[in-house]
């Protein structure tokens, strides 16, 4: 059974890295470059994200000598909307915010 | 070679630790491993095995909440607890009055504390028996007193048949000269209840097709407390049976 609560501040950040290009196959480990985020964080919230049904996984179809199939992972339709939705809110909450931190000026 | 040893330790750390992940995980532990395999700067290699070790040996439930959101509904699950807590310890202070009402007023205080105890260490047993009902089930209470029901009703008919027999095989109390044994028959009930309870998520994973073995630190405490209040039971069931078949005067 699957909960609707609001995802945390880690799970919103991976959410929308995955989503700066949607159609790309991303590795764990850029992932985890690109977000800051150490692996024992990632992982947890990418298992969660595929149990959900947010995230496509695939294993490599090259595979390159001498190392094994890396794991890939892209959001799909309905993670995708969600990431949308969760950046818009991001964003409207960093324009109140910078509204909020402006300083008023003579005579405002 | 010595250096070829230990680069390849992160690697074997991580294998173990992936070896013990369910079936149901084991293409993550494959897939950090295969990532690990990527790296190359040594530093680097050992801060990523030791992170993703954590998540192989404490891997997320199926159908479970995010980490973050687990840490934070643990209060939650606290304060659900120490409701059904409070329930329970006031049947116990309403049956402790029902058997002494002539208690001294000087006693009141220590009774209290008693109770503030007990009730105290009643929530921390049943903090993750709560968590472990509310990891299967949506968060709403109708789905948490579905079990509780489930195990006040289960608890009541094992001690009806003896509770039938105390009143049946004793004249004392159907004259009235005795009390009904309330304190005794609780603590009969109460520990199939909790048993009902702790069993009911082990039982739910099993039925599910889940492997129960995935986390055993937190199985093995369940099963040390089922055991616990299992061979309680009996003990005092054991104890109290020659009352209940009347063939002992003055039991106590």
């Amino acid at each position: 059974m699957q909960r609707n609560r609001p995802p945390s501040e880690q799970t919103i950040t991976i959410l929308l890295a995955l989503a700066e290009d949607p159609t790309t196959w991303r590795h764990g480990y850029d992932l985890c470059q690109q977000t800051e985020l150490k692996a024992g964080t990632m992982y947890p919230i990418l298992i969660r994200l595929a149990d959900r049904g947010l995230l496509e996984t695939t294993w490599e179809s090259e595979i390159p000598v001498g190392r094994p199939p890396r794991h890939l992972y892209r959001l799909t339709e309905a993670g995708l909307e969600l990431a949308s939705e969760l950046g818009e809110q991001k964003a409207i909450a960093a324009k109140a915010k910078r509204i909020r931190l402006r300083p008023r000026t003579e005579g405002a | 070679m010595i250096t070829g040893f230990f680069t390849q330790i992160p690697e074997r750390l991580l294998a173990t630790a992936v070896r013990h992940m369910p079936a149901e995980r084991s293409e993550w532990g494959a897939a950090m491993l295969a990532e690990l395999a990527q790296l190359r700067h040594p530093v680097t290699r050992w801060q990523f095995a030791l992170s993703c070790v954590r998540v192989a040996l404490f891997p997320p439930h199926r159908g479970g909440l995010l980490m973050n959101e687990r840490r934070k509904y643990w209060f939650a699950n606290f304060g659900v607890a120490a409701f059904f807590g409070l329930l329970m310890m006031g049947i116990a202070a309403f049956l402790v009055f029902l058997d002494t009402p002539e208690t001294p007023p000087g006693k009141t205080l220590i009774s209290l504390l008693v109770f503030g105890g007990n009730w105290l260490i009643f929530t921390l047993i049943l903090t993750p028996i709560v968590s472990g009902l509310r990891a299967d089930e949506p968060v709403v209470m109708k789905h948490l007193l579905i079990p509780f029901g489930a195990a006040v009703l289960f608890g009541l008919l094992l001690i009806a048949p003896f509770a039938f027999m105390e009143y049946w095989n004793n004249p004392r109390i159907q004259s009235g000269e005795f009390r009904f044994p309330f304190m005794l028959f609780y603590a009969l009930w109460l520990s199939p209840t909790v048993f009902f309870l702790a069993a009911t998520p082990i039982v739910r994973r099993l039925r599910a097709g889940e492997s129960i073995l995935a986390h055993p630190l937190p199985l093995l405490l369940r099963v040390a407390l089922l055991a616990f209040l299992a061979i309680g039971w009996i003990t005092l069931l054991g104890d109290q049976m020659p009352c209940f078949l009347g063939g002992v005067p003055g039991c106590d």
